[in-house]
């Protein structure tokens, strides 16, 4: 009883000691530098475009981000620029419609990705140089600008497209007319960064491109949201995920049925039953590694003779020469040349393998003769 | 401290109390989930599909409320105290359903592993009443065994949820040795001789003492007849006389390591302490002295050498609990204890492994110096699978060998033997069937001789 309080204690003590370092480790873990996702407007980081962002602040009527999905943009609100920087996954297509609704009321979106591939229906073309940073890049005037480029594709154009910025590649950045509005792509979103957007020309290719009058500029970051990459209920059809969900829950209503103990438990009998030939079997082992074909025939011929000796009183004590003649009288199946074989086997010093079996099939065809009749 | 939490989670999820789904209740769901998976192909909300399962969920957990509760529940046990092994038993359970709902219920006993019986057992119970089940059983394994707990599970008559209760009901059973043979043999001696045995052994009548005066019938030696009580009763009596009786016999069984080799049915100790309760029997029958030692590394029990019927229980209830000790039988220690309690002249059997025993050298000096005062006969039971293993044909390399070192054991066997039975000592090994009545010819024919 006592040893059940004492044991109740120690359970007690140590679900504290788990609580008390659970919540240690969670004051622990929660002083980690917070994490930044790249391209993010309020990110301080190499990565991030606070730089761009705070100055544009200062510099800007109006300067706001957001967070809210494309249908809640203001369409009547005409000179309002989206500026979007390398957005996280391709939005849906009512998502885009909403964007390109937004275009056709008179407004400009300002998409800088990588690979614009796919987005508003763009374009690309691979090129065959490495994206290896630096080149030399031209506007529509022939002014020349240095920048980095990052980007593997060129965008491909369109006839009523007007291209804003190319180098001997393909083209960087153009200006697609929506409705009323525009849109303008752009390959490179590395200018923006924290990290780069001084080097080179960076910025005045970006002021290039954004050319004109906004009443208000907004950083679009709906698309870095990361609660809006395709969910699994938009991956999968309904009708699987149900099927899972169901298996799931009949599975677990299965375990439960098939998992309950019903009655005492059983330990195998074979854990503790032993069987008599066990000595017979080591010794066999024991012989067969050793390959001591001899020693094995040798008792094998020696069983034979007192046999012999209780059956048919050929005396023990004579060696197998005799009683080969002796054999003779007694009209056995077994040839004369096998028995000479088996007297052969057991002068000779040693005994092959094959030989060994051969003459052992030999001596019990004899045994049998003299057991059984 | 883990095995602690262990026995939580053990009892918590998976042991005794509890509520289970049933296979009723799998079905069911499993056609609800085809309908529902069938509705989501014409683009059924999820809503709905969560709401139908938890509706579902929720009204099957209603069918708990129809099923009695667990205190209403009362279940009792009734089975014998002492079974005989290999022998079918009858137990009985009563079940008591005091609840307002009638319900299904499967029942699994907590009888021990060896027991041999089919569970579980289905029924129904109306509500307010009580049944009698019972089921048959067949313990395969001497010993003594707590019977404590049965297992139970209830469900309401549209059956979608069980309880499972566990009813605490202590009974102990004594799983004693088969006493079959030994009660063909006291039924009728020399039916059950003449039926197992290959040579008639009869009590010899005749010779020895006097023992009473009978009418005489046809084929009785007329020079026995008593011609004073003839006159007397007007009648042919004639004189009755029996080898003497008031003999000591001494039992020792062996229940060493090698005792425990299973045969055909049961082990050889099973077969040893069958065949020496029936040499018990048949000893204390005929009047004569008997006490019993079982020995494996030392002494486990001793029965001090009494006469009368009432020896045999006493006996019995001795030896039913010896198991097969996983040591060496020490035969020297027994030998010293038996010349220090057995001081008169007594036939002395033991019940032993014969390979063991020759094996253990030291034995012989012991044995010369006990056949000077005792007489001493060793049985044991002849090894089958040694036998047909220097039998069989050698194939292969691997069967060869075996076949070879089996011969090597039969052959040392029979060399050992002769030269010990040379010395007097006489040993034989019977077929495990044979094993008691090779034993009880043996003990007639030396009562028969007088050799005690």
């Amino acid at each position: 009883m006592s040893k059940m309080i004492t044991s109740k204690k120690t359970v007690v003590w140590l679900i504290l000691l788990l609580l008390i370092f659970m919540l240690l480790s969670y004051f622990l873990v929660s002083k980690q530098p917070e994490e930044y996702p790249s391209y993010v407007s309020n990110s301080p980081s190499p990565t991030g475009t606070k730089a761009l962002y705070t100055y544009l602040e200062e510099k800007a009527d109006s300067l706001d981000r957001w967070s809210h999905p494309p249908n809640l943009l203001a369409k009547q609100n005409e000179g309002q620029l989206l500026v979007m920087v390398e957005p996280f996954f391709v939005p849906e297509r009512d998502e885009m419609d909403a964007y390109t609704s937004f275009m056709e009321a008179g407004n400009t979106v300002l998409l800088l990705t990588y690979n614009p591939d796919g987005m508003f229906g763009m374009k690309t073309d691979p090129i065959m140089k490495e994206a290896d940073g630096g080149s030399v890049i031209r506007d529509s005037n022939g002014n020349e600008y240095d920048a980095t480029l990052n980007s593997s594709v060129r965008i491909r154009e369109e006839p009523d497209d007007a291209v804003l910025l190319k180098d001997s590649e393909g083209i960087i950045a153009l200006r697609k007319s929506i409705g009323e509005g525009s849109l303008i792509v752009a390959n490179a979103p590395n200018w923006l960064t924290n990290e780069f957007i001084l080097d080179e020309d960076h910025l005045q290719l970006f002021f290039n491109l954004v050319q004109g009058d906004w009443n208000t500029i907004l950083f679009d970051e709906y698309i870095h949201g990361t609660g809006h990459a395709p969910t699994i209920t938009t991956l999968y059809p309904k009708w699987l995920l149900v099927i899972g969900l169901q298996a799931l829950l009949l599975t677990t209503f299965w375990l439960w049925y098939q998992g309950k103990r019903f009655g005492p438990i059983i330990t195998p009998r074979e854990s503790v039953v032993r069987f008599g030939n066990e000595r017979i079997r080591a010794l066999a082992a024991w012989y067969k590694r050793g390959s001591n074909y001899r020693d094995s025939f040798a008792i094998q011929a020696d069983y034979v003779k007192v046999l012999l000796q209780e059956k048919w009183a050929i005396p023990y004590r004579k060696d197998w020469t005799e009683v080969t003649d002796l054999l003779k009288q007694k009209s056995v199946h077994v040839s004369e040349k096998d028995i000479n074989s088996i007297t052969k086997l057991l002068g000779s010093e040693s005994i092959t393998k094959q030989e060994y079996v051969h003459c052992s099939k030999k001596l019990d065809q004899l045994r049998r003769e003299v057991e059984e009749g | 401290m883990t095995k602690l939490f262990k026995n939580l989670l053990a009892r918590f999820l998976f042991q005794d109390k509890g509520i289970l789904p049933t296979k009723k209740f799998l079905l069911i769901y499993l056609i609800g989930s085809i309908c529902l998976v069938g509705l989501a192909f014409f683009g059924v909300s999820w809503q709905t599909v969560f709401i139908g399962n938890v509706l579902f969920i929720l009204t099957s957990l209603m069918d708990l409320l129809r099923s009695p509760r667990k205190k209403y529940i009362s279940i009792t046990r009734h089975m014998p105290n002492e079974m005989e092994r290999g022998k079918c038993y009858q137990v009985t359970i009563h079940f008591e359903n005091n609840a307002l709902y009638s319900c299904k219920y499967r029942l699994v006993d907590g009888i021990p592993q060896s027991f041999q019986s089919q569970f579980p057992i289905e029924g129904e119970i109306n509500s307010k009443t009580r049944s009698s089940i019972s089921y048959k059983t067949r313990a395969s394994v001497r010993g003594d065994y707590p019977v404590n707990k049965i297992y139970v599970r209830f469900s309401s008559l549209m059956g979608l949820w069980e309880k499972q209760i566990v009813v605490e009901q202590k009974n102990a059973v004594k799983v004693i040795p088969d006493l079959s043979e030994t009660k063909r043999y006291l039924e009728d001696a020399q039916r059950y001789l003449m039926y197992d045995g290959d040579k008639i052994r009869k009590q010899k009548k005749g010779t020895g003492e006097f023992t009473r005066i009978r009418n005489y019938v046809i084929g009785d030696d007329p020079r026995k007849i008593n011609w004073r009580q003839t006159a007397k009763l007007q009648e042919v009596m004639t004189n009755e006389y029996e080898p003497e009786h008031g003999k000591y016999i001494t039992i020792l069984i062996d229940c060493g390591r090698m005792m425990g080799v299973e045969l055909k049915i049961g082990n050889r100790l099973e077969k040893a302490m069958e065949a020496s309760l029936t040499v018990v029997a048949a000893a204390l029958k005929n009047g004569d002295y008997v006490g019993v030692i079982v020995f494996s590394k030392g002494i486990d029990v001793y029965v001090p050498p009494a006469k009368g019927m009432d020896q045999l229980q006493k006996i019995l209830q001795a030896i039913y609990n010896v198991k097969v000790d996983a040591s060496e039988s020490n035969y020297a220690a027994v030998m010293n204890y038996l010349q220090m309690v057995q001081k008169k002249r007594s036939l002395i059997l033991l019940f032993s492994d014969i390979h063991t025993f020759l094996h253990d050298e030291t034995t012989l000096l012991y044995l010369k110096r006990i056949r000077r005062r005792h007489l001493f006969f060793m049985i044991g039971v002849e090894d089958e699978a040694l036998l047909s293993e220097a039998q069989q044909l050698p194939a292969d390399v691997h069967r060869a060998m075996t076949k070879s070192m089996a011969q090597q054991q039969v052959l040392f066997k029979k060399r050992e033997k002769a030269k010990w039975e040379s010395q007097g000592l006489v040993m034989i090994e019977a077929k495990e069937e044979k094993l008691a009545v090779e034993a009880v010819s043996y003990y007639i024919r030396v009562m028969n001789q007088g050799l005690i």
